[in-house]
Formats: C-alpha cells, structure tokens, sequence
C-alpha cells in the first residue's frame, strides 16, 4: 500500500468525522425530550419490570412478583374498566440476572426503548437503576431489599423506602422478652449487607437491656452442618438463650438443624423465613422458629379486604400465594391509589407528588402502614410495627395477635418494652 | 486440651470426607486422563440434581440413586469421554484445562435449562432419616454424615484395591504417561480411557448425592467452592496419591474445625477477628497455594507429558501476520472507515442506550486485553485477572474519593497497583508452571474474594464508594456518548499497546518461552523475569481495565459496591472461557469477546430464548479449542484469507492459460449473479420498512413455510452451475437439499458441515447463503404477521432495527459471495481440467512424436 493510499484513507475518514460532528449537532438538536406521560395512551397505561430471574443469590421467587401485580391489575381491569378508562397492563419484564451493569442498561431500556410509564415491579438484589430513575423523574415500584431504595422521592419499596440500620428497632427486644430471654446470639454472614443487619439488631437489643454474648457476623456461605460445630460450642459457652439470624432461610435452617443435633433447643428468630414453600418442604423441622413480618399473615382468621381480595385475585389469574407476589400486590395497590389521586390525565411527576402526600398507605389492610411523607428516609415513621409468627407442628401460627389484629406496635422511640399495642393496620 | 482436639477430629471427619470424596474424583481423573478435570463439580451437580428431580417425581431413594449414579452419571463420563477427551489424550495442559473450564461453566447452565433455575433447598439424603444422630461423648454425627464417611472410605479402599492389584488399575496409570506406550503393550488405550472416565464420572455422581444434603442447598456455585476446597486436598497428595489426597482432605477438614474452635470472633483482639474473619473462609484455598508454593513437587515437576508425543508445533500464524499487498489495501481503506464508522454511528445514530450497552463491551474488553496478553502472548491461563480488575477498580475508586485523584491518574495509579499485585503472585509462583501456576491463580482470586475483597475500608462496604462524575482534561464525561468516546480511546491505546509488545522484543520472549522454557534460555532469555513481566503486564491492563469499570459504573451508578460481580472469581473463569472462545490471541478476539458477552444475553433475550444459553454457548465454543487454539473467529478469518489466496493464485493461472489459448472454461452469466443480489435487496428494504418481534414459534413456523421458497432461488443458482458442469440436480432433491442443509449449519460448525461433501467451498458457501436467505425470510415473514396481527403500533425497536440491518447486510454480503465463490470453484475447477487435458494432450504428442 503506498503512503498515498494511506494519507487519502484517513483524510476521507477525518472528513467523515467532521460531518459526524456536524449531524451530531443537528442530531442532538431534534432529540426530543421525553415525555412525563410516556407509556400512557387513550386506551392504556404501561409499566414495565426488571429483575434476578435467571440468576437469583437468595433463592427466592423474584418472577413470581409480577404475578402480585397482573392479579391487581386484572382486578382493577375487570372491575373499574381500568383507571379512568384506562387499562393498566405489564408490557415488558426484563432480567437483570441479579448484575448491577445489567440492572441499570435494563432499567434504561424499560425507559427509553419500552417507553412505560413506571418500573414496576423491581426485584433485584442490586437495583443499580435507582439513580437513573430519579434523574430522570421515573417512578419505580418493587421489592425493597437493598438500600438502594433510599431517600428517593420516586422510589417505592412494599415495606417504604428506607433502611436505617443505625435506628434501634424495639420489636426485636421486645420478642425476647416475650419469650423471655435475657441473652441473645446474633449470627450473620460475611457480606456487609448481613453484617449491617447484626450490628442493627444487636443495637436493638443492648438498647433494651438484652445482652449478646454471641455475636458472629462472619459466617462466609457454604458451610456444612458439621462445620458449624465449634460455633454451636460458643454459643453453649456463652449461655445464650435465643439466637437471631441474619440469613438467607437455608443457612438458617442448617443452624437451626446443628443446634437441635448439638441439643442446644432455644427460640430462634429468623430474619428471613416467611416461605410457606419452604416450610411445606421442611414441616415441623422448622418448630421454634419466630419471626415478624410487615404484612397481615396469611393465617390471619379475619382477613383484611386486601388480603381477601388478593387471594381471590391470584386464584382466578393462576398466581402463586406467596410472600413474593404479595409484596407485588402491594406495590400495584399503591401504585393505582396514586393513579387514581391525580385525575385522567396521569404523568409520572404528578404520580410521585400524589403518593408522596399518602400517609397513611396500608393496601388496603395488608402492611401496618406506611407514612409515605416520610417513608424515604424514615419507614418507621415514629412507630415500629410487626406481625410475629411462629411454627408449631410444621405450620406457622400467629403470636401475640387477635383476630384482624395481627400487629404488635411500639413507639419507635419508647424507652419501654411494656408500651405495645396490638392492632389492625393503619398508622392512625 | 486433649479433649479439644478429639472434638475437632469428630467435627472434623465429616467434612474432611466431604472434601475427600472430591478430591479422591480429581486425582483418579488426572492419574488416569492426564485432565485436571474441574468440570468435577459440575458433574457431580448434574447427578444431584437429577436425583433430586426424580425424588421429587415420586421414586423412591434407591431407584433414584441408582439412576442418577450408577447409569446416568458413568453415561456422561462416557459421553465427555468420546465426544470430548479422547481427543486431547495427547494434547498440551492448556487444552486439556480449557475444556474442563468450558465444561466447568457451560454444565450448571444446562443443567439449569432443564431442572430450573432455582437452587434446591436441603435437597434429599440417600438415606430416609438422615436427621437422625449418633452421639460419640458430648459429639453427635447424624445420618447423613455418617453415609458420606462410609461411601468415602469404600471408594478409598475400591480405589487402592484398583491400583495396586488389578490390571485395569495399572493400565489407567498407564494411560497417563502414554497411552501410544499403553497401545504398544497391546492394550486398547481407547477403552481403558473411557472405563477411566465413567469410572471418575461414576464418583462425581456418588459425591454429588452425598453432599449436596451436607451443604443444604443445591446449586452450582457450592459444588464449584467445594470443589476448590477439594483441590487443596488433591494438592498435598501431589495430584497423584489417592491416600495421601484423603489424608489432606481429612486434615483440611480438622483444621478447619479447629480454627473455628479456637478463634473467637467476638473477640476484642483485632488480630483475632481479623483471622478468624478472613482465614477461616479462605484456609483451603491459603493451604494450596503454600503447598503449590512450598512443595519440591511442584516446584520440579512439569505436568504429565507423553515421552512418544513428540514436540507441540507452534500455534498457527495469525490473519493478520498474512502479507498479501491486496488485503492491506483493503485493510487501509476498510479500517480507518470502520473506526470512523463506530464515531460516526456512536455519536449520531444509535440510541444513548445502544452507546452504553456498547460501552459496557469495550469497557470489559480492556480487562479481556490481559487474557490475550497472559494467554494468548504467554501461554499461561491466569483464572485470577478478575480480582486484579478489582484491585485496579476500588484503589481507582478510593483514590478517586479520597485523594482527590483526576479520573485518569487514578485509572493509572489502579493499574499501577494491579500492575504490583501481579507481580507479587508472580514471585512466589516462578517455579510452578502451567497447571500449578492456573490453580495458584485459582487460589489467589478466591483468597481475595473471601478477605481483600471483604475489607469495607477497601471496598466501600455495603454502601459502596461514591463515585464522583468522570472528567478527562477539564471535559465532564456526563454523557453516555463521551465516555463510549473515553473508552474506546482507552481500548485503542492499550490495544496498540498490546500490538507492540507482541511484535517487540518482550513479547518475542514470551513467544519463546511459551514455545520451549527449557530452550529459550538457551538464547539468552531469562523465563525468571519474563514471567514476572508477564504477570504484572497482564494484571496492570486487568487493574487499568477494572478501574476503567469503576469509572463507567461511577458515571451510571454513582457508587461501586462491595464484591461487584465483575470482580469474582467465577466471573474471572467465565472471561477466560468467552476470551478462548473468540480468539485470545488478538485484539479484535478481546473486542469480539466483550460485545458478544453484552450483547448475545440481549440477543436471546429479544427472541425470547433462555439468557443462560449466552453461557452454554461460550463454554461450548471454549470446548473447540483443541481444534482450533487460535479462536473460532480467528480460525474462520484465517481460513479465509488462506481461501482468497489460493484462489487468486489458480486465478492468475487461468487467466496464464487463456492468454495462451489453452483454457477452455466458462464463466457464469454476470447477469446472475446480479439477479441473485436483487432478492437479497428486496430482503434488506423489507426488513427495512418491518418491525422485527421474533418468539421461538413464530421462527420456527414461519422459517419453514416461507424459509423454503427464499432458500430455492439461492438453491436455482447452484443448480445453474452445476447443469453447466453436466451435473444438474432435480427440483424436488434439490429442496430436500436445501432444508437438510438449513437445518445441518443451524446446528453445526460450518468447518463441519463442509465435510459434507466433496466440493467443499461450493457447498459451504451456498450453504450459508441458503440459511442467511431462510433467516431473512424469516424476518420478512414475521414482520408482516406481526404488524397485520397488532397494527401499526409497535415500531421496531432499536435492537430489532439492528438486527434488520445486520441480517440484511449479512444476506447480501454472503449471497453475493456464495455465487462468486461457486462461480470462482467454477473457474478453477474447469481451468484445472483444461489445463490438466492440455497436459496430457501435450503429454500424448510429445510420446508420440518420432524422436529426432
């Protein structure tokens, strides 16, 4: 090749990129700014989700979310006709198998090449998308699991927003007091997010008065019943009379089955466990477990409307009964509540102001209550509230409830366990 | 204090026999097959998990067992036997450890497609109560245990009982060394290799049911740690003495119990929790290296090798090493046009979310530029070029956030450190070579993952580090499009980089020392310092690249988190598999390898297929590199320049012949091959004004009732050809053709398929124009199924307006060249027989003219 050839090449090149240049310009000029109603037309309002579906670290349903929100959407579909004429449909789930990268290129393109109106449901571990979609004013729906939820106004989780691991929550000491015991262990593994969750539990504990002797936040996964021997001996050592986990529900349940062999029979509450999956799997190994959950519990005998509706609901579309769809349930009701504050002609600001104003959201009787002023920095909203539940002969069974009253409420500033009350949902 | 000590050898047992049974697989599989087999683990997964689907489908314990581990599992060594290993019986380490890896990676996801995605938690004991318990003192051992320490010590004592006093067992030792020696003593190597592999397949099996009730849940990953665990037991047996690998295992599992015994991680002393937090996870994997490190056999041995193999030859020139005057011309036009194309395009036409996609690629192709440095320059298989990315990325990061660094001195500065940490892996492993040096690598990056990478100081924790917005030389990178502009300029520097130093003189040096370490310090190379130059070379561009992630994911994300996954070990051992895949050996194979892992998943994704067939895809392509070490892409590119070149050489001899009048071939109407490309314009202008919304159904009903028509007017071009050649098919034979053929290149290589027939260029090329032209078809039907079904309002989307264009452009090129191929096959075949006859013509007259 001669140098001519060569020098001709690149000019023409460099030519090219000049004129890229130029219609660059002209380019960017005509980008037209995207709309605050994408995703709404006459007929129909759409939203899309994303999540760990191929790849899931925690072993939960994650797609099973969405089935929560079809059955709410089917509802308000069949039974209003939609929301101001308008029928609510998922028109895209996108898998992000539980990757930060991948979560944020797939949030973006639920956004820019799905155009729907709102993210719903998310269900990730990491919902690197978050930031994206406050930049850009996209609400966002889903399963609050990370702290990536955090004082976004656009950003709604079934339980709020918020993850305050430095705020004592007294519903921890008070079920040891229930139950009597003075000396806890606290057990977790080595990922920072389970470590935060024992320091907050064990600051909940001190601030009441109940020891941890035991405190083992560096369990790395993947151990063997038998190689968490000598922790079992520690914990004898220290005389713990309860243990709290902060843990997925098999390395849970694999404690839980050394300690019964080790003859070590304490209460142990479950951080993570309300899986009636799991427990139709391992029935009544799971007896003397306790844990506490934000939701009514589907044993509750006086269903509250929503419970009764998504029941009747996810039976008639096929879903699955499972905390997972629940949790998508929840955020489809918090969702059209919203849709339906802001009149007929919905946009996505107006969505976020209007359920930003919701103080007291309890889809219709199923969460404890969400004060949605607050609830992006502050999810107790001055109150701790939690459902506690139990297995006794392989099934759970509410604690500390009555009938239609399923939660336990302390103030979220109390400085005594004795000021509970025991209610139905709602903040008020 | 005695007491302590029982306690910990009754705690102790157990999982050492867990270890055991894994490491007893390893070693049996390398004594015998010379394969370090890390695909172990995931036979053993696909045995548990059939196991347990059958469980689940109402058999009992023992039927099930049986199935999965006495038929099923024995099957799949067999299978891996044939199919795979026995072909790299002879080959070099790296082939043999790149088809376990391939394997290693592409089984969980198969495995995955047909028992589901989710793990299976407390998947079921071989026995009914494996709850119940055995008290030993104050000790229990319940069922469970109990069974996987009677089934380790069984195949202990069969495995002995084997070796020593059996013939098989000394033919299976024998194949190992030789098995050209083997075959000379008159033994089928052959089959004592495949009883070898169903034999070790039969223990992965046994191990998978065993332990998987052991670990309480059931998925890929755990068998994978495990088996790293297994690895450091294999290690103090030397990868060769069973008992002694068992012993390991059992002293690894003591230890293990010891040190969680004795350490308090409660404890107020920093050192202590420090230990108990970092060592406790990582002690396997600290032991293999100091065994590896520390072990006079390892430090003197080189791994199994053939006396009667004889010498490697070299790996096969590159494309690119081609000096063909005509391809550089090409080259300098198409090349600058390219570059400038990808500007042009990236800062114009695409979305700003095809940018970022793009970026993602390039992004991680600079991370990939380190295999092709260590691999493909060097020879060596590094698994430990993800954590050097993240050493690279979170001191970016830190230094970043902290320090007050600009975006490009802290990439530097990340580099510089990974560029340290390599080197530092690299000293203390001089000695090991090849396998030894991979599984050091192994043990490092899982070391790192289990304490470096947990350390919230280096990490940022769970909330991560806070990235600040990227700037290059006071210009914000606050747009998608100027940091795919960042990136690609930072892949084009360190991409030329990577271009000098193989042509210089280092990577000459590696080049020798790759080819014989015993000789090249026969011309003065010292394979001491190289290695070392190799390593921190190959970690400074992984750290660069990592901290370039950092960077990128700082202007998306704002926060780099703990433990990214693009720092893990396993992600580490997926690059390597993807890079091997598309050619480590070049920098464009990097650039292939980074967008193909970005952009493939979302490819299936549109056509609503699996994600994890992305994987399975990969792994199975890593598997070809016993026959093609240089990369699928590589080895096409090089099979088609060496086809250019020869027939521009019969061409030059034709067009000789015909100045002399001595030819008598005849071309194909040019008129043809223009009426070939019309179709090909009217696809490309279809799919054009089309929408593309593909579901797996749709293709494959559509494909088959339109796919046929396309397809037979390509099928009328060879038919043209070959009635000129005297040799015409029939119409109903030639669609038969047509459809076996479709069908044959959507599922094998093209290489393959060429073996098909005789005229192997005419086939192939007709055969890919063929499958592009059913494709096409298939996208023109769709389209207008799908926009009659649902109206006008589901445009195209982006994805599906690239896809038009790549499938249209595609049909083009290769109709247009499948007709010039024939046509040229045409021309050389009959300039060939013309000449071949005027030979032999002159040949007659010379025998037969009356001597003088």
């Amino acid at each position: 090749m001669t140098r001519h050839t060569r020098v001709s090449a690149w000019v023409a090149a460099l030519a090219l990129l000049v004129a890229a240049g130029w219609s660059t310009g002209v380019a960017g000029a005509r980008v037209r700014a995207a709309s605050d109603a994408e995703g709404v037309t006459d007929t129909e309002i759409r939203v899309g989700g994303v999540g760990g579906f191929s790849v899931n670290p925690v072993n939960l349903p994650y797609d099973e979310m969405v089935d929560g929100v079809n059955a709410y959407f089917a509802m308000v579909n069949e039974e209003q006709g939609g929301v101001f004429g308008r029928k609510l449909k998922v028109v895209k789930m996108r898998d992000d198998a539980s990757q930060s990268v991948k979560n944020l290129l797939q949030t973006r393109a639920l956004v820019e090449e799905d155009h729907v109106f709102a993210v719903m449901p998310v269900a990730t571990v990491g919902f690197a998308g978050a930031r994206y979609l406050t930049k850009n004013g996209v609400p966002a729906f889903g399963y609050h699991i990370s702290n990536d939820w955090e004082n976004a106004p656009n950003l709604f989780g079934e339980t709020g927003s918020a993850t305050c691991f430095q705020c004592a929550d007294p519903t921890y000491p008070w079920l040891a007091k229930q139950l009597g015991a003075t000396r806890v262990g606290v057990i977790g593994y080595n990922v920072d997010i389970a470590q935060d969750c024992v320091s907050w539990q064990v600051k909940s504990y001190k601030k009441f008065g109940v020891k941890t002797p035991y405190v083992n936040d560096v369990l790395a996964f993947g151990f063997t019943e038998a190689s968490f021997a000598p922790d079992i001996e520690k914990m004898k050592q220290a005389k713990i009379d309860m243990l709290s986990t902060c843990m997925d529900s098999n390395g849970s349940l694999l404690i839980k089955q050394a300690m019964d062999a080790a003859g070590l029979h304490i209460p142990v509450q479950w951080g993570e466990g309300y899986n009636h999956d799991f427990l139709a799997r391992f029935g009544q190994e799971l007896d003397g477990l306790h844990l506490s959950i934000s939701e009514q519990p589907f044993e509750d005998p006086m269903p509250s409307e929503g419970m009764q509706q998504y029941q009747e609901w996810m039976q008639r579309t096929g879903g699955n009964v499972h905390k997972i769809s629940l949790a998508g349930w929840i955020v489809a009701d918090l969702f059209v509540e919203g849709l339906q504050a802001i009149g007929k002609n919905p946009t996505r600001s107006k969505l976020i102001k209007a359920i930003n104003k919701i103080d007291d959201f309890t889809a219709h009787g199923i969460t404890s209550g969400i004060d949605w002023t607050k609830a992006h920095h502050d999810n107790n909203a001055g109150q701790a509230c939690r459902a506690f539940l139990k297995v006794e002969n392989g099934q759970f069974v509410q604690e500390f409830a009555e009938p239609g009253k399923p939660f336990v409420c302390l103030d979220g500033k109390t400085k005594s366990l004795d000021d509970f009350t025991v209610r139905a949902a709602g903040l008020g | 204090m005695l007491d302590d000590a029982l306690r910990y050898v009754i705690q102790g047992v157990p999982i050492g026999c867990v270890y055991g049974l894994m490491a007893l697989g390893l070693v049996l599989t390398y004594k015998t097959s010379g394969v370090f087999n890390l695909a172990f683990g995931a036979q053993a997964f696909l045995c548990a998990a059939l196991y347990n689907e059958l469980l689940d489908s109402g058999w009992s314990i023992l039927p099930a067992a049986i199935v999965a581990v006495v038929i099923v599992a024995p099957l799949v060594g067999l299978l891996l036997d044939r199919l795979l290993f026995r072909f790299v019986r002879g080959s070099p380490w790296q082939v043999k450890l790149i088809t376990a890896l391939g394997l290693l990676v592409g089984l969980p996801e198969v495995v995955k497609l047909i028992f589901g995605r989710e793990g299976v938690v407390n998947p079921p004991a071989l026995v009914t109560n494996p709850e119940d318990v055995v008290h030993l003192g104050d000790q229990v051992l319940k069922a469970k245990d109990i069974v996987a320490i009677s089934a380790t010590v069984a195949v202990v004592v069969l495995l002995v009982v084997l070796f020593r006093y059996t013939a098989l067992g000394l033919q299976m030792r024998g194949i190992a060394e030789s098995p050209r020696m083997l075959e000379l003593a008159g033994v089928s190597s052959e089959r004592v290799g495949m009883a070898a592999w169903m034999l070790s397949s039969f223990m992965a099996g046994l191990a998978g049911v065993l332990l998987a009730p052991l670990y309480g849940l059931l998925d890929a990953n755990s068998f994978t740690v495990l088996l790293v665990v297994a690895i450091s037991a294999a290690a103090v047996g030397r990868l060769t003495s069973l008992p002694l690998a068992f012993a390991g295992a059992i002293g690894l599992g003591i230890a293990q119990q010891a040190f969680a015994g004795e350490l308090d991680p409660s404890s107020p002393s920093e050192l202590v929790r420090v230990l108990y937090e970092g060592l406790r996870p990582s002690l396997p994997f600290v032991v293999l290296l100091l065994v590896l490190i520390l072990s006079p056999t390892f430090r003197n041995r080189r791994e199994i090798v053939d006396p009667l193999r004889g010498v490697d030859p070299p790996p096969p020139n590159l494309a690119v090493t081609y000096h063909d005057a005509r391809l550089r011309r090409i080259n300098a036009i198409v090349f600058p046009t390219f570059v400038v194309a990808v500007v042009v395009l990236t800062q114009t036409w695409l979305s700003a979310l095809w940018v970022s996609r793009f970026t993602d690629g390039i992004v991680l192709a600079v991370s990939l530029l380190s295999i092709t440095v260590i691999t493909g320059l060097g020879g060596e298989v590094s698994l430990a070029q993800a954590t050097f990315s993240g050493i690279g990325g979170y001191a970016a990061a830190q230094l970043a956030v902290d320090h007050g660094f600009g975006t490009i001195p802290a990439m530097l500065a990340g580099a510089a450190l990974a560029t340290v940490a390599g080197a530092l892996v690299a000293i203390p492993s001089l000695r090991l070579g090849g396998l030894y040096l991979t599984l050091a690598t192994l043990a490092v990056a899982l070391a790192a993952d289990a304490v470096l990478f947990k350390l919230d100081d280096f990490t940022g924790g769970a909330d991560g580090i806070f990235m600040p917005e990227p700037s290059v030389f006071g210009i914000a990178l606050d747009t998608d499009r100027k940091f795919f502009l960042f990136a690609f300029a930072v892949f084009g520097i360190v991409g030329v980089l990577v271009l000098l130093l193989r042509k210089g003189t280092t990577g000459r040096q590696f080049a020798a020392i790759r080819g014989s370490e015993v000789a090249a310090p026969s011309i003065g190379i010292n394979p001491t310092a190289a290695r070392i130059k190799l390593f921190a070379l190959s970690a400074g561009i992984a750290g660069l690249g990592g901290a370039l992630f950092a960077v990128y994911l700082g202007s998306q994300f704002g926060v780099l988190n703990e433990s990214n996954e693009r720092f893990n070990v396993f992600f580490g051992v997926l690059l390597v598999v993807v890079v091997v895949t598309l050619g480590s050996r070049t920098v464009d194979g990097a650039v292939n390898a980074g967008l193909g892992f970005v952009l493939f998943p979302l490819l299936l994704e549109e056509l609503s297929f699996p994600v994890e067939l992305s994987i399975v895809g990969f792994a199975f392509g890593a598997i070809t590199y016993a026959r093609h070490p240089e990369g699928i892409v590589e080895f096409q590119k090089l099979k088609s320049i060496r086809a250019q070149i020869h027939h521009r050489a019969v061409t030059a001899r034709v067009r000789a012949l015909e100045r002399t009048g001595r030819a008598r071939h005849r071309l194909a109407p040019p008129v043809l091959v223009a009426l070939c490309a019309v179709p090909a314009l009217l696809l490309l202008a279809a799919l054009l004004v089309a929408g593309v919304q593909l579901g797996p159904t749709e293709i494959l009903v559509y494909g088959l009732v339109l796919g046929i028509p396309v397809g037979a007017l390509a099928l009328a071009v060879q038919h043209e050809v070959r009635r000129a050649r005297g040799r015409g098919l029939g119409t109903l034979p030639a669609v038969g053709l047509l459809v076996l053929a479709g069908v044959g290149l959507v599922l094998a290589l093209p290489d393959q398929l060429a073996r098909l027939g005789r005229e192997q260029g005419v086939r192939l090329g007709l055969g890919i124009g063929w499958v592009n032209g059913v494709f096409a078809a298939f996208m023109i039907a769709l389209n207008i199924t799908l926009q009659l079904r649902r109206g006008t309002e589901d445009a195209p989307t982006t994805l599906g307006w690239a896809l038009m264009l790549a499938v249209g452009t595609i049909a083009i090129v290769s109709w247009l060249a499948t007709v010039l191929w024939a046509v040229a096959e045409y021309r050389v075949h009959e300039a060939e027989t013309s000449a071949a006859a005027e030979d032999a013509a002159m040949a007659t007259v010379v025998t037969a003219a009356p001597a003088d």
